[in-house]
């Protein structure tokens, strides 16, 4: 009787106080986002994989879509990459505006410099154990895919401090170390300069082809940093979203002006908005919810009035014997009420308890949730 | 001493009806009440003891006529007077033996549970062979040791009328015979009135009056 009771008070509480402290998580990280422009498709999908760094399966834009905004100078437009994961964390290819952006700061180590640098957050320094000077292997996309592309080792050059968001379980590089990772560009041996000829077929103009055998690097350093590089156009390299920073309300306004067209190929979504869509959606499902947990609630409540009733029947010996030898009806009231009096006091202190421990780690908790 | 005079008792659910003109038990006397079922014995005992008042006519226990009192002087009354004991025990399960003696004490605030209570309850549980199952609960027990353990809860309060409906109706011979002696033991004792309602007239020889309820007719 005792834990129904607790689980009718603390059901519908607990659960308020988590849906609000995740609203607020929610809205706190998508309200400092102002705009970001991704593919056309579910902007939903596009704003959890920018802001959370969540796998979503949506098209790719090009950096193309990061000079056009440059060009509008109505804001400052932050290309972002997330595909690829290191030890199920996921690697974030971006500029280091990014990091300003976010107001995130370096705890031990440096900020990105070269090619194959990485900046990883707290969690990932502490879960993993890694510090500023240790490397970390970019997972292959398909274990089953033994052409595909090589796992990258980038260099760990800094950790930033925790900032109880999804950055903290992120790994940071710069959005031309992510390409790398792409096989976008890549690192082998100088040709020119190798003294193993038998990797040589032929020389076409400026151009030497060379066979399989030529040695392709897997880790980036100061040694062979000169050897990457990339082929084709960087503007039509692939990038997931663009998170853009307006400079007025009105270039906001202006920039979005620029995506209305039917002809547009990507969207421009703000992302609180979508936060709030998504919120909308939690709420009708809290709504339900509630109303199934009043139901619960009032067939639990006349359930245990049932109880005490059969339980005052099944007693009613008991009591006609306490009243024969002297007690009043009075007394065997208060020692019923008092009984169950102690029920619902039991049931308080189990939902209190219940509450403090919701409250003190629903922080906390919704963070893993979302992160 | 109870000087019984023109009782007049019915009950309004039903046609019963109890009808004593005149009656004496001396007091300190054993007295067992008989009769077949349906006249009255168990309704003979709570008017008695006050739990149900007659429509008419008087009880006068030790010259405090009971009638004439309020219900929670009749309720002090069968406190600090009278001790119960019932056929079926009527012992409260979820209490342990000890408990169950004390039982007077934890629901009449009238009644001080002290030092010498609790020792008290402790002499008559050890007269009982009760003593080392004090703390046992009651639902663990014999048909005999539940019966020894309402006696000591009816005995606890050193009443001056005790009134025992069928004492020894779901009992042994020998535990039969235990809770009869224990009874005649504790009346001689402390110059107690001992009121016996029993079908067994094996019985009716150790009683110094036998009232036969079928005599006042239904």
């Amino acid at each position: 009787m005792v834990t129904s009771v607790t689980v009718i008070i603390y059901l519908p509480i607990g659960l308020n106080i988590l849906v609000n402290e995740s609203e607020e998580q929610l809205m706190e990280r998508a309200s400092s986002t102002p705009l970001i422009v991704g593919a056309k498709g579910s902007s939903l999908d596009l704003v959890i994989n920018t802001l959370y760094f969540e796998p979503a399966d949506f098209d790719e834009l090009t950096m193309l879509a990061v000079d056009k905004i440059y060009e509008t100078g109505f804001a400052v437009p932050i290309p972002m990459f997330i595909k690829f994961k290191a030890r199920s964390f996921p690697i974030v290819g971006t500029s280091i505006e990014y990091i300003y952006f976010r107001g995130l700061e370096i705890e031990r180590g440096e900020s990105l410099a070269v090619l194959g640098d990485c900046i990883i957050g707290s969690e990932v320094s502490e879960k993993l154990g890694l510090n500023p000077g240790d490397t970390i292997i970019s997972s292959p996309e398909n274990i089953l895919d033994i052409a595909g592309i090589y796992p990258l080792k980038m260099n760990i050059v800094g950790v930033l401090k925790e900032s109880h968001s999804p950055d903290d379980r992120a790994i940071f590089t710069d959005i031309k170390t992510a390409w790398v990772i792409e096989g976008l560009g890549h690192g082998h041996e100088n040709l020119a300069k190798s003294e193993d000829n038998s990797v040589l077929l032929g020389v076409d103009g400026n151009n030497y082809i060379a066979n399989a055998k030529l040695f392709q690097y897997n880790t980036i350093s100061a040694e062979n940093v000169d050897e990457f590089h990339f082929h084709g156009e960087q503007a039509g390299f692939p990038i997931t979203a663009v998170i853009v920073i307006p400079n007025s309300d009105k270039d906001e306004a202006l920039l979005m002006g620029r995506y209305i067209s039917k002809d547009e190929t990507s969207q421009i979504v703000k992302p609180d908005k979508a936060i709030k869509n998504l919120l909308a959606s939690i709420f009708k499902i809290k709504g339900l919810l509630d109303s199934v947990f009043s139901i619960v609630a009032i067939s639990t409540i006349l359930l245990l009035g049932l109880v005490v009733m059969l339980s005052l029947r099944l007693r009613s010996r008991e009591i006609q014997t306490m009243y024969r030898i002297g007690s009043s009806r009075f007394k065997i009231a208060e020692l019923l009420v008092f009984e169950i009096g102690i029920i619902f006091l039991m049931s308080l202190v189990f939902s209190a308890i219940l509450l403090t421990a919701t409250i003190r780690y629903v922080t906390e908790f919704i963070r893993i949730f979302i992160a | 001493m109870i000087k019984i005079r023109e009782l007049y008792f019915e009950y309004s659910r039903n046609d019963f009806k109890l009808s004593i003109p005149e009656l004496d038990i001396k007091g300190g006397s054993k007295a067992a009440v008989i009769g077949p079922s349906g006249y009255g014995k168990t309704t003979f005992l709570n008017l008695l003891s006050g739990i149900n008042t007659p429509q008419k006519g008087e009880i006068e226990i030790d010259s405090r006529n009971i009638g004439s009192l309020g219900d929670s002087e009749r309720r002090s009354f069968r406190i600090s007077k009278i001790g119960f004991v019932f056929q079926n025990f009527e012992l409260v399960e979820y209490l342990t033996i000890l408990d169950n003696i004390l039982l007077p004490y934890r629901i009449n605030p009238s009644l001080k549970l002290t030092g010498e209570v609790r020792s008290r309850a402790r002499e008559l549980a050890e007269k009982m062979g009760l003593s080392d199952k004090l703390k046992r609960n009651v639902t663990k027990l014999s048909q005999g040791e539940m019966q020894r353990v309402a006696i000591c809860r009816a005995l606890v309060t050193g009443p001056r009328l005790l009134l025992a409906d069928e004492p020894t109706g779901n009992l042994d011979p020998k535990n039969k015979e235990l809770t009869i002696k224990t009874l005649f033991d504790y009346a001689e004792q402390n110059e107690s009135t001992l009121v016996t309602v029993t079908h067994d007239h094996s019985l009716l020889g150790g009683f110094d009056s036998v009232i036969d309820l079928e005599s006042y007719g239904k």
